[in-house]
């Protein structure tokens, strides 16, 4: 990879990786830093890397399985302490911060799973290889969180 | 509170990842496995291994409906299956609802969010610049060296260093002098054009030769000697055969080494005379150790003498190529006093 070819992968891949972190974990300058880190990586390991955008992904995830290991839990969980229950919300609250919220309920794994899936449209495979899990554990996780994100917005629609 | 038994943490580990547990008990669920993270691992391991157990959870006849209603929305639904729930669709409401809930779980990405310095991570500059200015740095270094060679060759053809008055005949064979040091020198001729290494070496005449070699004791009188001074000939041609220390100088009955008599027929030329009176058969000189080197001419140097001027002459219609007469002349010059 030369250097052209790299700046064409920060052209290409730093908005979507930077949202897929920070759909993650909700503070921006600490995703920066996850972005900057893994773009790093793939400077670094620019000639043993055969599919950038895998590796980017592959490395914003475990650094911030890392993160979130070692910093006090994710901003998932303030994020569903504060809005937890159908009836601390408002009724007039759009699905979309409903979505948001019944995202941030799914369990951190699970939620990086429907990420990749729906954001960047990666196939059961190419998960299972950026996040270390084989191709059925994938299917059944993604499974599982939609049924939990439906049951969610059935409640939440039911609520309103 | 949760306590520190693992079944314990097993079960709130399913429930957690079932989001069944409260936010109090998820916080001390987090709690304590960040501070064990072994069992952290575990859990993670657990947690992918009995993945295989949910998939057959999920395939099982209840959960069919909530299956393919996934595989619709994920994509990737068999033809035969997707005609099968697009009817259930179709005809059973609640399905139908459960259907319009699933696509609603498919998170779009904000596309107004960018990575807010994207030209920060580029790699630039560095390489971009450097190129032009070693470029540059190239071409001055080579432009110097040429005008330093071109300015070297210029003056080593007309004057000798340490000799500025000397001037150097470029028409005749004499043209490849020896360079000498910046410092009076002594010449030592014979009739037989020998040339000998006087110091601190002797020579070691060829047998059957009765021959008269200078001395490192003569020599040191010869360095310092710096007007014409005469030594008798010798009346056989000297081979260089072999160069001694003067510690293993021994006469023989066909080998007699004796010391050179300060006053003899060999000539001393001093380098300050002109090169046009020194005979044309000698040359390369320098003055090695304190002492007086003198090589003899071989059929090698008269050789590379006569090529050098044959390479002169092919090039004197030519004006352009004087230079590169003038590097040939000083290859050769530097060959001669490299080979010596």
């Amino acid at each position: 990879m030369t250097q052209e070819d790299y700046n064409i992968m920060v052209n290409k891949y730093a908005d979507n990786v930077y949202r897929f972190v920070l759909s993650n974990i909700k503070d921006s300058d600490l995703a920066q830093d996850i972005v900057q880190d893994s773009f790093a990586k793939l400077w670094t390991n620019r000639d043993e890397v055969d599919n950038a955008k895998s590796f980017l992904f592959k490395v914003a995830y475990n650094r911030m399985v890392d993160v979130t290991r070692h910093e006090k839990f994710s901003t998932s969980d303030e994020a569903v302490g504060t809005s937890n229950e159908p009836s601390e919300y408002d009724n007039n609250a759009e699905l979309k911060e409903i979505l948001e919220i019944a995202l941030a309920k799914l369990p951190e794994q699970q939620r990086q799973l429907i990420l990749l899936r729906d954001y960047e449209g990666y196939s059961y495979n190419e998960i299972g290889e950026i996040i270390g899990l084989n191709e059925t554990q994938v299917k059944v996780y993604i499974f599982r969180a939609r049924k939990i994100l439906k049951d969610y917005i059935v409640k939440m629609e039911n609520a309103l | 509170m949760i306590s520190t038994d693992f079944s314990n943490i097993a079960e709130m580990w399913q429930r957690f990842m079932d989001c069944q547990l409260s936010e109090k008990e998820e916080a001390e669920l987090m709690a304590y496995l960040e501070n064990n993270p072994e069992i952290m691992a575990m859990l993670e391991d657990d947690s992918a291994e009995n993945a295989k157990l949910d998939d057959k959870e999920m395939l099982s006849a209840e959960n069919i409906t909530e299956r393919l209603l996934i595989e619709k929305i994920e994509g990737v639904i068999s033809e035969k299956d997707e005609k099968y729930i697009d009817a259930e669709i179709a005809t059973d409401t609640k399905v139908n609802q459960s259907y319009k809930a699933y696509k609603l779980t498919i998170q779009k990405p904000d596309l107004d969010i960018h990575y807010p310095n994207k030209d920060g991570l580029k790699k630039r500059g560095i390489v971009i610049w450097l190129k032009p200015v070693s470029i540059a740095a190239t071409i001055a270094i080579m432009a110097t060296s040429g005008i330093l060679l071109y300015q070297s060759l210029k003056t080593s053809e007309n004057t000798i260093p340490g000799h500025a008055t000397t001037v150097v005949p470029t028409d005749t064979q004499s043209d490849l002098y020896a360079q000498t040091e910046n410092k009076p020198q002594e010449i030592i001729t014979s009739d037989t054009a020998d040339v000998i290494s006087v110091k601190p070496e002797l020579i070691k005449p060829r047998a059957n030769h009765t021959t008269k070699v200078a001395t490192a004791e003569t020599n040191e009188n010869l360095a310092q000697n710096t007007d014409t001074t005469s030594y008798p000939a010798t009346s056989s041609t000297l081979e260089i055969e072999e160069i001694v220390p003067t510690d293993n100088i021994a006469e023989t009955d066909n080998n007699t080494i004796e010391q050179v008599p300060e006053q003899t027929d060999t000539t001393i030329i001093n380098t300050n005379t002109s090169i046009e009176q020194i005979p044309e058969e000698l040359f390369a000189y320098q003055p090695q150790n304190n002492g007086v080197t003198i090589v003899k001419d071989t059929e090698f140097r008269k050789r590379l003498r006569r090529r050098a001027s044959e390479i002169r002459n092919s090039f004197e219609e030519d004006k352009t190529v004087g230079i590169f007469r003038k590097i040939g002349d000083e290859i050769a010059l530097a060959f001669i006093n490299n080979k010596k």
